[in-house]
């Protein structure tokens, strides 16, 4: 009997002790992640200089406690220093230049867009194509408007240079990203000091001044940051004008060139320039329904876009003098005007 | 300063410009040519050549310019007799019904020239016509600062590599700043010289 009460007692303090080195051990995992922006059990969030200590652990972006926050409240509310989430970040870091972000894109074409100073506030998106975190961020951004970023907030996303990244890969991904630029740009990683991918920066254009930066696991957390930093670092008022209804028609004319262009219908193409109703109803007779004959369009007999006929591409003539320049010997697509 | 330089094109972009030089993907048997985009507001990336999707989002105090390249064929032809960009624009030379689009108080101007053999258009839009005098200091300071390179071989324009590395491009302004200008319409016949 008392053997079997000491085994009893053996095997619980044995379990007993495989228990706890599991909760600690789930509590080490949770910690680590926890630190690497996770948000498991909540965000972090800190005061700028990198090196404030964590503070609250909830559901969504927390503020931060007084003592987290580099400097004091400036006159109008706002604090000095960025908003910042995920890993703590060096207190070396320079959190205050704000440079514009000048580079190629993905085509190979030179672009520079104006961060501090703009009208706008501006939210630098440090991507890069072979970090598998940043995929939910490339996704996100192919569709700015449903991410749930503020309308005066402007997303860019930034990658390496080309010494880095390949143009191909990236270019890739920039079909994907509809009405946000992508700039490749390793100057642009240096001056904001950026230490991995994904980072994020969101720079108050009219203060030029940094407001916000970090990094995360979701948009969501981003998306989270971006709205609480405008609130707590008093935040200029921006503007970003974004024409709804424009944006539709271009996006429709997108995928009615994508069509035509799948199709094998390129600008220039004769079915593009029909001399009679044969050429629209292949096989018919050239009669409207109503019995009419329909009369052949005059031709030019240059079928070419310079030549006069409007563009396939261009819902309207461009400038007064397209049509007529060119000097009609080669093909010269404009996209609209 | 931030500096654009892609496809022979290069600009000392001024203080709240933002640009981009680009050439569109040819499809079917087009020739694209280079196109240089310059604003003081947000571009978007699909802007349209002349500023579609673009300049109805400028304020009253935006500044879009356009540089606009035409293949080889244009050059000798009347339109582009003129040699050399415009440097300097004067308040009288934009005209509210200068303009692709009839966008309620904006004026634009546009002119036909060729630089370094290169036949171009420069096509600029105000956002306000109102603020013309205010404006045209910053407009003129950016195009003080645009150079282009001499007409390169047809084979070395395009290719990635050759972006931001694009030939020599000589400093702006010498010898083209042409201040009597010639009678090229600059546009709908509304901004001549």
């Amino acid at each position: 009997m008392v053997a079997l009460v000491t085994l009893v007692v053996v095997m619980v303090l044995v379990l007993g002790v495989l228990v706890v080195g599991l909760l600690r051990s789930h509590a080490d995992i949770l910690h680590a992640l926890h630190s690497l922006g996770a948000g498991v059990g909540g965000d972090e969030v800190t005061g700028s200089g990198g090196g404030g200590a964590r503070t609250h652990s909830h559901d969504h972006v927390s503020a931060p406690a007084p003592a987290d926050v580099a400097g004091a409240p400036t006159g109008n509310g706002s604090r000095t220093g960025p908003l910042v989430i995920g890993p703590t970040l060096p207190p070396e870091r320079d959190t205050s230049s704000v440079p514009d972000v000048t580079g190629v894109t993905p085509a190979g074409d030179a672009v520079s867009l104006v961060v501090g100073g703009a009208a706008h506030h501006t939210l630098l998106a440090f991507l890069s194509s072979g970090c598998t975190t940043c995929q939910t961020f490339w996704e996100a951004l192919a569709r700015p408007q449903g991410v749930g970023l503020p309308p005066e907030v402007r997303p860019v996303v930034v990658t390496r240079g080309i010494e880095f990244e390949s143009p191909s890969d990236l270019a890739k991904r920039d079909t994907g990203v509809s009405g946000v630029p992508v700039v490749m740009s390793t100057a642009a990683w240096d001056a904001y000091e950026v230490p991995g991918s994904p980072f994020f920066v969101l720079v108050d254009g009219p203060g030029a001044r940094r407001i916000g930066e970090g990094s995360g696991m979701r948009m969501e957390q981003i998306v989270r940051m971006v709205a609480q930093a405008l609130e707590e670092r008093g935040a200029n008022p921006a503007r970003l004008k974004v024409p709804s209804a424009e944006a539709a028609d271009r996006q429709r004319e997108r995928e009615n060139d994508r069509l035509l262009l799948s199709a094998g219908i390129h600008p220039g193409h004769s079915s593009l320039f029909p001399a009679s109703m044969d050429d629209v109803v292949p096989g018919g007779t050239g009669a409207r329904p109503d019995g009419n004959r329909q009369d052949p369009a005059p031709t030019t007999g240059d079928p070419g876009p310079a030549a006069g006929h409007p563009d396939p591409r261009a819902e309207h003539p461009g400038p007064p003098d397209q049509a007529a320049i060119g000097g009609g010997n080669g093909p010269r697509r404009r996209v609209e005007g | 300063m931030p500096t654009v330089r892609a496809h022979g094109i290069s600009a000392d972009l001024p203080r709240g410009f933002e640009g981009r030089i680009f050439r569109r993907p040819a499809t079917g048997p087009e020739r694209p040519y280079p196109v240089a985009h310059f604003a003081t507001f947000p571009l978007p990336p699909d802007t349209a050549d002349f500023g579609g999707g673009a300049v109805d989002r400028m304020g009253p105090l935006d500044i879009f310019v356009v540089l606009f390249e035409y293949g080889p064929e244009s050059l000798g032809a009347p339109l582009f007799e003129r040699v050399g960009m415009p440097r300097s624009l004067s308040p009288a030379q934009f005209r509210p019904y200068t303009i692709r689009r009839g966008l309620g108080g904006q004026s634009g101007t546009q002119w036909f020239f060729t630089e370094n053999d290169r036949p171009f258009t420069l096509y600029a839009v105000l956002g306000g016509h109102s603020q013309r005098f205010r404006l045209l200091p910053r407009l003129n300071a950016l195009l003080a600062s645009i150079a282009v390179a001499p007409a390169m071989a047809p084979q070395r324009l395009g290719s990635v590599g050759s972006v931001g590395s694009v030939g020599s491009v000589p400093p702006a302004g010498g010898g083209s700043n042409g201040g009597g200008q010639s009678g090229n319409a600059p546009g709908l016949g509304g901004s001549s010289p």
